[in-house]
């Protein structure tokens, strides 16, 4: 930046600024590899309600 | 690969053919740690154009930017106490729930894991007599499959989501259409181990009388079994005490490998190979074509094609009553045997065959003959004769039997079912958590035959090529979410419980068939087949055992053991000479034979899409993520191939083509390959992977459906990489050639040897003195031994590692640049020539170093010493120089190249369903980071607390690593070597302990035992 000048740098900063924000607006995934497979329901871990725990491990 | 197989030059120990022949390729994989092109080639042109200043001003700019429009890039979630917590939850601590393994038919008792709910691990259940416990690779790593994106979530009709209700309803309807129409209802089946649901099935017959039960198991002993019958009149064979036998000699039998119950065999075989106390060996002698893992571990081994096993057998008896016999032979018998001679070996082997006999002779009643499920009956029936001629019989514990509860098809039925199946005379057929269409050879016709059949129901986990032939496709539960029991040895009735309700919209799959027993759609419930299972406990088990507490209360007790042990008597008749005198003789084939066994890892393709199990190195040949032609060197010779080549295998008009193997010991016209890869339907991480041998497989064989003669093989143009990582991670010997002979990575010598000189191992062992003060561990130090008299590359310690530590999948195109990232490898050596070889395994894994080099060399202090002699590693420190493992001598840091479970097949395992499967106590590394064994750190750390918290002291024995927990031969120790009284102070102090390149004076500490092999002389043949 041999030739840039306060106001130039300033500018350059705030329309910089200006992209990030609006970049980080933007939805993540669109750009990122997109699985081959997808788990659309959220998955749910239920404790089965009739199993029986040791009570102690040996 | 050159010429000189005896080259004048060759090494005491080599790692591969390769290696044995100083082959370039193999020594260039020796000075390059990183293989080629595996960091990116630096070109000073490709540099960018910014100046210093530019950058570090864009560079500034950029974080100040970077800090601003931060959003929620961390957001993951919420993470929320619990408002109400489960009664059985308290975070950060695990549940144990004892259940049973469905992972092949031995039916081993597990305890899995849980942590806030979610199964985590699987251990042995060490209340189960069977395996006391332990569990195999293929059980450790089951966990992967309940977290499988690709298990089905609803049923599906000709490939639509249909209803629950909807499916029952036309099913039922179904059902009593054919049986009204007077046709057959078939259900085929695979392995029944359970005794309620073979209750479950007969029911269904007595509803629907036109039902007929088909069970076909690819991997099964039923020539064992029909042996045992002709002989003692029962199908239900007795466990074999190898705990109690001098002699062993096991006919292409991998008894410690894969077959029949491989985790109590090696146990069993273990009790016999202590060093600890008195050296009381037993000796093993292997007669085998292929090199297996029993084969790695015989003090004599003789290389013997299946065809001739016959042969050997009978002429082993003949050559034995010579001296008496503890069973008398009629004249039948005596002229059948007369016929056999030996078959035509070497000198080497005749001199091994000399000691055999002389052996059994000398060990008659303590001795036992052991044959391989894939030999043929006539074998069977003729090694039991033998045993009884040597009268063996006391070596089988007639109290442990396992049992059949539903005998496997026949030929001819599975060919009357095609038939019916092809006249239209099959109405409903329904595939019972099986896969016909893979596991039944091409000729039988099956899969074609499915087309005329109306309907026809797969219950299954996943999609796989059977459900893909059907119309309907029944999600069924996973076992960790199933009800079960077991019965498949005598005395011993173990419970499998689930641990999470079902995660998708499966059910378990008796329920199914009771639902459709009811003829009423509604009438499911979730709990149906639990009280089914309750109910049938208690009309037998409970009523056997007739315990003082009532009937709910004994039902709690045996879930929360996970086995009832009761008494059940079993047949010991006599044997039936006839049984053999009217055999079929089995003539020797001096032709190429095809000699097809089970897969280490995959199984019958059960575990095809398990990443884990696909990546676990082969324990002899080191491949991973495929299979192959295992030729010997000498057939490699001839038909002018080497390994990766492509060659093409014909048997009675069949054809598979594959890549070959080089295997040093195989018998020169075997070729064996192993079953469960080239699945085709199945999910990404299986699909097409490896060859599939049933291709070869043909329902009319002449003696045993896992051998074929009259093979015809040829290369043919074209070859495929096999992914090996035996070579991976060798030391560079180029500059120090002929001091690596003497660095004595492996250290052996023999019974003889060590009875008469019990401290030759240290006799030439160099005094290592060091410079500086050395640090004085005063409180633990943790430590570990691992003995090589009882490894037996089982690799459930690796697989154990895995699961226990978060190691990621790489898949092979990363095993082939070198980057598998397992924690533990078994490093396989050869030594003499590679016609008859002599293998050595070894566990090798971080030795936590007391000077350990890789601490020095860190510029960021990422790795490090803790106070108690473990060697750390910072994650969040690391910066990825890759000094470290440039310094370890031992070869054990992995790098993550890349982020695997978003680089492996496309962020297969980067899902919400698949991360649950980590261990919430062990961090989950990214890309950029050296990782290594922690000595299960987090182990350590939750004894230390619960000490703790009980106000006792941390004892070494508290601590138990997962490699250590996995073992079934308990091979592996670990504790506190400061505390002189535990078992790991005990093993450093042995006279067999040694250190892995001591020499350099990095102080490992893990101490190996000498390998101590049984041979009749004083130096290792």
């Amino acid at each position: 930046m041999e030739n840039m000048n306060r106001n130039k740098f300033f500018t350059t900063l705030g329309k910089s600024t200006l992209m990030l924000a609006l970049a980080s607006a933007l939805p993540v995934n669109l750009f990122s590899k997109l699985s081959r497979v997808s788990i659309e329901k959220k998955i749910k871990i239920v404790i089965h309600p009739s199993s029986v725990k040791r009570n102690n491990k040996v | 690969m050159s010429d000189s197989l005896n080259s004048s030059d060759k090494k005491e120990l080599w790692k591969s053919l390769q290696d044995y022949n100083n082959d370039p390729e193999s020594l260039k994989l020796k000075h390059n740690e990183f293989l080629d092109e595996v960091t990116e080639k630096f070109d000073p042109e490709k540099i960018s154009g910014i100046s210093r200043r530019k950058f570090l001003a864009l560079l500034s700019a950029s974080a100040a930017l970077t800090a601003t429009a931060c959003t929620d890039y961390r957001d993951k979630g919420e993470i929320i106490p619990y408002n109400k917590r489960p009664e059985e939850v308290f975070p950060g601590i695990a549940n144990y729930y004892a259940s049973t393994c469905n992972g092949c038919g031995q039916a081993c008792g597990i305890l899995i894991k849980t942590r806030e709910g979610r199964p985590i691990k699987i251990d042995g259940n060490p209340d189960h007599p069977i395996n006391k416990g332990k569990i195999c690779a293929k059980g450790q790593a089951s966990i992967l499959d309940l977290y499988d994106p690709e298990r089905l979530h609803d049923p599906l009709y000709n490939k639509n989501v249909i209803s629950w209700k909807k499916l029952d309803d036309e099913i039922i309807s179904s059902l009593k259409q054919t049986t009204s129409n007077g046709n057959e209802i078939a259900i085929v089946t695979g392995l029944i181990s359970s005794p309620t649901t073979k209750k479950v099935l007969d029911d269904f017959v007595v509803k629907y009388p036109n039902t007929k039960i088909y069970s076909h198991t690819l991997l099964n002993d039923e020539q064992r079994r029909n042996a045992w019958y002709e002989c003692y009149g029962t199908y239900d064979y007795p466990a074999v005490k190898f705990d109690e036998a001098n002699i062993i000699l096991a006919l292409d039998a991998d008894f410690l490998g894969n077959e029949g119950s491989s985790i109590e065999n090696m146990r069993k075989f273990a009790a016999k190979r202590e060093v600890v106390g008195k050296t009381d060996f037993n000796r093993l002698y292997v007669a085998e074509g292929r090199m297996s893992a029993t084969g790695m571990m015989a003090d004599y081994r003789i290389s013997l094609s299946p065809t001739k096993q016959y042969q050997f057998v009978t002429a082993l008896i003949n050559e034995l009553t010579k001296n008496g016999s503890a069973f008398s032979l009629d004249a039948a018998a005596k002229s059948k045997i007369e016929k056999f001679q030996f078959p035509e070996l070497n000198s080497n082997e005749k001199e091994k065959i000399s000691h055999l006999i002389k052996d059994l002779n000398a060990n008659r009643g303590k001795a036992v003959i052991y044959a391989g499920d894939t030999l043929p009956k006539e074998v069977h029936i003729a090694v039991n004769l033998l045993n009884e001629v040597l009268g063996n019989m006391d070596i089988y514990d007639y109290s442990s039997t396992s049992k059949s509860l539903v005998k496997q098809s026949t030929q001819q039925e599975i060919s009357q079912l095609v038939d019916s199946m092809k006249n239209g005379k099959v109405g409903v057929l329904i595939q019972f958590d099986c896969n016909p269409v893979f596991s039944l050879p091409e000729d039988y016709g099956y899969s074609s035959a499915l087309k005329n059949v109306k309907t026809v129901v797969t219950l299954t986990e996943a999609e796989n090529e059977s459900s893909a032939a059907g119309n309907y496709t029944l999600p069924i539960n996973h076992p960790f979410e199933s009800w079960g029991d077991a019965n498949v040895r005598s005395g011993v009735y173990s419970l499998q419980q689930p641990v999470i309700s079902p995660i998708f919209n499966t059910r378990q799959k008796e329920a199914i068939l009771l639902t459709w027993l009811s003829g009423d759609s509604n009438s499911y419930k979730e709990d149906t087949y639990h009280q089914y299972l309750m109910n049938n406990f208690n009309a037998t088990i409970y009523t056997k055992k007739n315990p003082l507490s009532d009937a709910k209360e004994f039902w709690y007790s045996a879930l929360h053991d996970g086995v009832v042990l009761f008494n059940e008597s079993s047949q010991h008749s006599k044997f039936n000479l006839a049984a053999f005198s009217d055999s079929k003789e089995i003539n020797q084939v001096n032709d190429f034979t095809v000699h097809l066994t089970e897969s280490y890892f995959i199984g019958d393709g059960k575990f095809s899409n398990n990443g884990w199990l696909q990546e676990t190195p082969h324990p002899v040949s080191k491949v991973t993520w495929d299979n192959y032609a295992s030729v010997s060197p000498n057939l490699a010779k001839q038909l002018l191939v080497e390994m990766n080549d492509l060659v093409e295998i014909k048997v009675n008009g069949k054809s598979l083509t594959l890549p070959v193997l080089v295997q040093p010991g195989a018998e020169n016209n075997t070729i064996n390959i192993e079953f469960g890869y080239g699945r085709t339907v199945v999910g990404v991480v299986g699909k097409d992977v490896g060859f599939n041998a049933i291709t070869l497989m043909s329902k009319n064989y002449s003696s045993s459906p896992f051998i074929y003669e009259n093979v015809s093989i040829k290369k043919v143009s074209g070859t495929h990489k096999l992914a090996s990582t035996q070579e991976h991670h060798s030391l560079d010997d180029t500059f120090v050639k002929d001091i690596h002979r003497k660095r004595k990575i492996i250290q052996e010598g023999t019974v003889e040897k060590y009875k008469k000189e019990p401290n030759f191992l240290h006799e030439e062992k160099e005094k290592l003195f060091s410079i500086t003060t050395e640090y004085q561990y005063t409180g633990h130090k943790w430590a570990m031994a691992i003995d090589l008299n009882k490894c037996t590359s089982c690799g459930g310690c690796v697989t154990a590692c895995n699961v226990e530590n978060n190691v990621p999948v790489v898949g092979k195109d990363q095993v082939l640049n070198g980057r598998e990232m397992q924690w533990m490898r078994i490093d396989r050596y050869y030594s003499g020539t590679p016609d008859d070889p002599i293998a050595s395994n070894q566990p090798m894994l971080c030795q936590h170093c007391d000077n350990a080099p890789c601490e020095n060399v860190c510029p960021v202090n990422a790795t490090n010493h803790s106070p108690d002699g473990l060697n750390q590693m910072v994650y969040n420190r690391c910066v990825g120089t890759r000094y470290c493992s440039n310094n370890c001598p031992y070869k054990v840091r992995r790098f993550n190249f890349f982020n695997f479970r978003d680089h492996f097949a496309d962020a297969y395992y980067e899902n919400d369903l698949t991360s649950l499967v980590h261990n919430p106590e062990v961090t989950v590394r990214s890309r950029g980071v050296m990782e290594k064994c922690t000595f299960c750190v987090q182990r350590i750390m939750e004894a230390r607390s619960n000490a703790i918290r009980d106000g006792k002291e941390l004892k070494g024995t508290d601590v138990v690593t997962a490699c250590q927990q996995a073992c079934p031969t308990t091979a592996i120790t670990f504790g506190d070597a400061n505390d002189p009284d535990s078992p790991i102070a005990k093993l450093r102090d042995h006279n067999l302990s040694y250190h892995v390149l001591e020499e350099l004076n990095v102080k490992p500490n893990v101490t190996y035992i000498a390998k101590l092999r049984n041979t009749h002389s004083q130096e290792i043949l």
